[in-house]
């Protein structure tokens, strides 16, 4: 089962996320080139905070900021534990 | 709730809608303001928003939805059509259109946006528009200033040619039953072509400044006296640049009233018309029982219960309504001020007729006459020079006409009836 936040419009980002054996993140961003290591850092930080483990994390990034990866990221993480 | 929560989710919504249009139509056209910051529902959203005109696209949509979020307004259209060809002409307009790269114009296929094949360019500094936003390199501030600036320069640049055109399509009509033109005074022995064009220069400024007054207002009814006092400035001007010849007082009185009501109405989202905000404001501005000045159309009034000019402005202006359909374009002028002279209560002609009897009779001559005789045109344009007839307020009607008709043109949310 996979669970979604977010968007693909400019300035967003859409986030995918399902379970796994292991933590795996996936970053496709339109400022990957520049921005990838500040990404993941957000992703990594986000699913420490919300005490997340093992989680397959897709996130298709159209220039997104910070604050709006990790509340897609949040809201995702939070459909995903209402449905476990 | 935070507000940025708000506009995420508001995006979301979105983007659900699109998907949910692409289950039936092969192509989705999303437009929306590329706004920054928090409030996405200011003067200057709405300013751009409604600067957005689907006709200049040259598609055809089977559906179109609007929409008010908290991501600001935004348009849907479902299309059956190529979504390639759609992006190239969506590109094309952001890049021709003045306030273009203000607007957002994604397209949907497969439930994926496609890219543009050139990244757009940040508008201050011309790097990737992308990274600038990701790396925050400019300022709330200094993108609002930008994006205030080029707003309010466009629509302030745009009204004052839309004025001096319509000013100039009357002015320059020959033959004109005794109004001023280019090869004669007609019936004003004060009057001239070059003091007509002064006093047109001397009073568009002050149309401008209500226009840039109005935009920024949250209740209209508390600034009518700001509005009022930039409407005397500009009789003032306009008496300074005639000598004393009241040229354009009522074109004052009709202009100020509509560019207040399209400055409100244009930077805002609102389920009235146009016609609806302008009876408003004219209710604001004055009722019929309280004129307050000793002008002749007061007399008119209480002697003949003819209303004039104030009449057809608390009414939402009627007769302009009905010489929109008559009037295209510059060819047509003669037919609607004909049409006007014949049906809208001119206060001008009633004090030079001398007699309601004679008003009358006149009127009636303009009601018979055949427009596309240039002799009957001409021997009638004679005969009100002979008797010193005028037909100011409906002149003042004409110019109004053509600038509405304007407005509409180029506005696709502009609908005057």
């Amino acid at each position: 089962m996979i669970y979604q936040a977010g968007s693909k419009e400019s300035n967003d980002c859409l986030i995918t996320i399902k379970e796994s054996s292991e933590t795996k993140i996936h970053i496709d961003s339109i400022v990957g080139h520049l921005f990838y290591d500040q990404i993941l850092e957000a992703v990594k930080e986000t699913l420490k905070e919300q005490n997340v483990e093992n989680v397959d994390v897709t996130v298709e990034d159209k220039g997104a900021l910070d604050y709006t990866i990790r509340a897609r990221l949040i809201v995702a993480i939070k459909r995903m534990k209402k449905n476990v | 709730m935070t507000t940025s929560d708000k506009i995420l989710e508001a995006r979301e919504t979105r983007y659900n809608r699109i998907l949910k249009l692409q289950d039936t139509y092969q192509t989705v056209v999303t437009v929306k303001v590329n706004y920054p910051g928090k409030d996405k529902n200011n003067y200057l959203v709405y300013l751009i928003f409604n600067s957005f005109n689907v006709e200049q696209l040259s598609f055809s949509y089977q559906v179109m939805g609007k929409y008010i979020s908290d991501d600001g307004p935004y348009y849907l259209y479902g299309l059956n059509a190529d979504a390639e060809l759609v992006k190239e002409k969506t590109i094309q307009f952001e890049e021709n259109h003045e306030l273009g790269r203000f607007l957002d114009m994604d397209v949907y296929h497969d439930k994926e946006p496609l890219s543009r094949k050139y990244k757009r360019k940040c508008y201050i500094c011309g790097e990737p528009a992308h990274e600038c936003i990701r790396s925050k390199k400019h300022s709330f501030n200094e993108l609002n200033a930008f994006i205030r600036h080029k707003t309010i320069d466009y629509y302030t640049n745009q009204l004052y040619a839309f004025i001096d055109e319509a000013i100039m399509i009357e002015l320059d009509l020959d033959p004109k039953f005794g109004l001023v033109t280019k090869k004669t005074s007609g019936s004003h022995n004060d009057m001239n072509y070059q003091m007509m064009i002064k006093a047109k220069k001397a009073i568009i400024p002050y149309f401008i400044e209500m226009f840039k007054l109005s935009i920024k207002l949250d209740k209209f009814d508390h600034h009518i006296e700001d509005l009022r006092v930039l409407g005397i400035q500009a009789e003032i001007a306009m008496f300074k640049a005639t000598n004393n010849v009241n040229a354009y007082k009522g074109l004052i009185f009709h202009l100020g009233l509509i560019v207040s009501a399209y400055g409100y109405y244009i930077s805002r989202n609102f389920d009235k018309t146009i016609v609806e905000i302008i009876k408003e404001t004219a209710q604001l501005f004055f009722n019929l029982d309280d004129l307050a000045q000793e002008t002749f159309g007061k007399i008119a009034y209480q002697k003949h219960q003819i209303k004039g000019a104030k009449g057809e402005a608390l009414l939402g202006y009627p007769h302009v309504n009905d010489a929109l359909r008559l009037y295209n374009d510059e060819s047509d002028a003669l037919k609607t001020l004909v049409y006007l002279i014949c049906h809208i209560e001119d206060t001008n002609l009633l004090k030079r007729s001398k007699s309601l009897d004679f008003y009358v009779k006149v009127k009636k001559m303009f009601c018979k006459l055949n427009v596309n005789n240039q002799n009957e045109v001409n021997q009638l344009s004679q005969f009100c020079i002979d008797y010193r007839l005028s037909f100011g307020g409906s002149a003042d009607l004409l110019i109004v006409t053509i600038f509405i008709k304007k407005l509409m043109e180029n506005h696709q949310k502009i609908a005057f009836n």
